[in-house]
């Protein structure tokens, strides 16, 4: 699932290259404050080697004629915590790349989004609770799939808006989600598997410093903002079923201009005026980036609203 | 296993070749660094359909491939290893892209075109990436990432696993043969019994890792006091103008 510079745009790779920078030196910080570095230091430096081990490990893809590998991100976080398994990860990563060349220098950044920010920071949290709570195996296994899923969704998204390959993004999802659905049935097996045979040992509790419970607010966020980007993209420019409807049925090429339709497009330029995201693309834009921000836009507002819903009823019930 | 212990000769190989002395070893590993990421940056930038300066550009590889230890038959496998991702993308450029291209008075589809600049890129990229590699010893590149204000301990960190890498790839290497040589009957896998071996193996690995950090602090390694050698020289400079200047030239002219 390692992304090449070739597939990339340089504004696509620069981008990730700051997040992913970002959230190093965020990570950084915070493993400083909690932990002793004489004693983190090894045992991440032995999970990074025992991942980067496993990845050696090829099993075959039924039907498929090819092969698929471990890719370790949500175990390391079940094993190490957030902040450590994020590190350790993307120096597994940053191996691959200069002595493998196993994903480009420029898409380090995407690689490390892909295969250490979301396994860490956005799936953990939301399966963290589930999983100190009764050890669910289905959390676990759901976790792995889930980070192996979503690397999937955003290696589509991050080729798709280079624009470097010409295969409409649909059809490259859906390629991608075809590929990853066994690795990551056996990702998820792998890590169950390997969590609770580790556990018996006792090891994870030393290793796993972070106790208590996580929000998992932001993972929720941005599985939204994954889903709203992917689900807006398929988003057809093409009347809907409705509209459809009515113009075959009055057989008319445009809408009626009645009393009716007069308010209609009154009402409808007016609504021109105001949106700033008209049709879910950019006013007079028609490309699909417009359809992919408007739909990040309209989930954060949703977030927003139903947050701010949620925030007015508790209010009220308080009163 | 093939796998793992491709990856280990790999491994082993890039270690010696850091040691012989060829021009491109010679030159500093934040200069090297510098020069490639320039290059790939410009590399990239480059229009889909402009096969000119794409091509262009691929002159600086075969410059690099001239002064780097690394042999070409080297390169081209590992093309062949890191090739479907990319290829599996960009053959449906064709099928999708149907504008006209001119070229030298000739018609083409603007997808052959798309797809040979993207693989041409690859090729630019990747070679170009791996030869800065494999002319550098692991602790100066470990020295120049710090030059480029990594975390401290993202660094170290990198460094430990490294090291721990090898240890480990012998244990996988001898794990996957034991379980190779003892089916005797030639029956079906187990993944039950796979994951009893990989989670031992885990197990394992954080003993001797403590042994080998261990060893490491009897021989003096101090996290805190840890430095970073990047001394850059004259010569070096040189070469990262004199590179830097051509790639612009033949990229932007």
């Amino acid at each position: 699932m390692h992304m090449a510079d070739a597939l990339l745009s340089v504004p696509v790779g620069m981008t990730f290259w700051g997040i992913s920078g970002v959230a190093a030196g965020y990570a950084s910080s915070k493993l400083k404050k909690d932990l002793d570095e004489e004693k983190t230091i090894p045992l991440m430096g032995v999970a990074g080697a025992f991942v980067f081990a496993l990845q050696m490990v090829n099993f075959a893809i039924p039907a498929t004629g090819s092969s698929g590998h471990f890719a370790g991100g949500f175990l390391l976080a079940l094993l190490l915590g957030r902040h450590a398994a994020f590190l350790v990860m993307s120096s597994v990563l940053l191996v691959q790349a200069l002595f493998f060349a196993d994903g480009g220098l420029l898409a380090l950044g995407c690689n490390i989004f892909n295969l250490a920010f979301i396994p860490s920071y956005v799936v953990y949290p939301l399966f963290k609770n589930i999983i100190d709570k009764n050890e669910s195996k289905t959390a676990i296994w759901s976790g792995a799939f889930l980070s192996l899923w979503l690397g999937a969704v955003m290696v589509s998204m991050q080729t798709g808006i280079s624009g470097v390959a010409e295969l409409p993004f649909s059809k490259m999802l859906l390629l991608m989600l075809g590929i990853h659905l066994l690795i990551s049935v056996f990702e998820g097996i792998i890590t169950v598997g390997s969590y609770m045979f580790i556990k018996r040992y006792s090891l994870q509790t030393e290793l796993n410093s972070e106790k208590g419970k996580l929000k998992p607010y932001f993972g929720i966020f941005s599985v939204s903002l994954i889903i709203a980007a992917v689900v807006s993209l398929f988003a057809s420019s093409k009347p809907d079923g409705l509209e459809w409807s009515v113009y075959s049925i009055m057989g008319r090429a445009s809408e009626p201009t009645s009393l009716t339709g007069q308010f209609h497009n009154l009402l409808g330029s007016l609504q021109d005026k105001i949106a700033f995201l008209p049709d879910y693309s950019f006013a007079g834009d028609s490309e699909q980036w417009g359809t992919s921000v408007s739909g990040i836009a309209g989930a954060v507002i949703v977030i927003i609203l139903a947050s701010s819903l949620g925030y007015i009823i508790r209010k009220a019930n308080k009163n | 296993m093939k796998t793992a212990q491709d990856r280990l000769q790999h491994l082993t190989a890039f270690e010696e070749l850091a040691e012989s002395d060829f021009p491109l070893n010679m030159v500093s590993p934040v200069v090297k660094i510098i020069v490639a990421v320039v290059f790939i940056i410009l590399t990239i930038s480059v229009n889909k359909y402009d096969i000119i300066h794409s091509l262009l550009l691929t002159s600086f590889t075969c410059f690099l491939i001239a002064i780097a230890p690394l042999k070409v038959t080297s390169v081209l496998k590992m093309f062949l290893y890191l090739s479907p991702f990319v290829l599996l993308l960009v053959i449906f450029n064709p099928v999708y892209d149907k504008s006209i291209i001119h070229i030298a008075g000739y018609q083409i589809y603007g997808g052959y075109v798309s797809a040979f600049t993207t693989v041409l890129k690859f090729i630019n990229t990747t070679t170009v990436s791996v030869l800065i590699v494999s002319s550098t010893k692991f602790n100066h590149i470990a020295s120049s990432l710090r030059f480029f204000k990594m975390p401290k301990f993202l660094i170290i960190q990198f460094m430990v696993m490294y090291r721990f890498i090898f240890i480990f790839l012998y244990d996988i290497i001898q794990s996957l043969q034991a379980v190779k040589s003892r089916g005797f009957q030639g029956g079906r896998f187990s993944w039950r019994n796979m994951k009893a071996i990989i989670s031992a193996f885990f197990v394992k690995s954080v003993l001797r890792g403590e042994e080998v950090y261990n060893s490491m602090l009897s021989r003096g390694f101090e996290i805190k006091n840890f430095k970073f050698d990047d001394k850059v020289k004259m010569s070096d400079i040189f070469f990262g103008l004199c590179s830097l200047l051509y790639v612009f030239i033949v990229r932007f002219v």
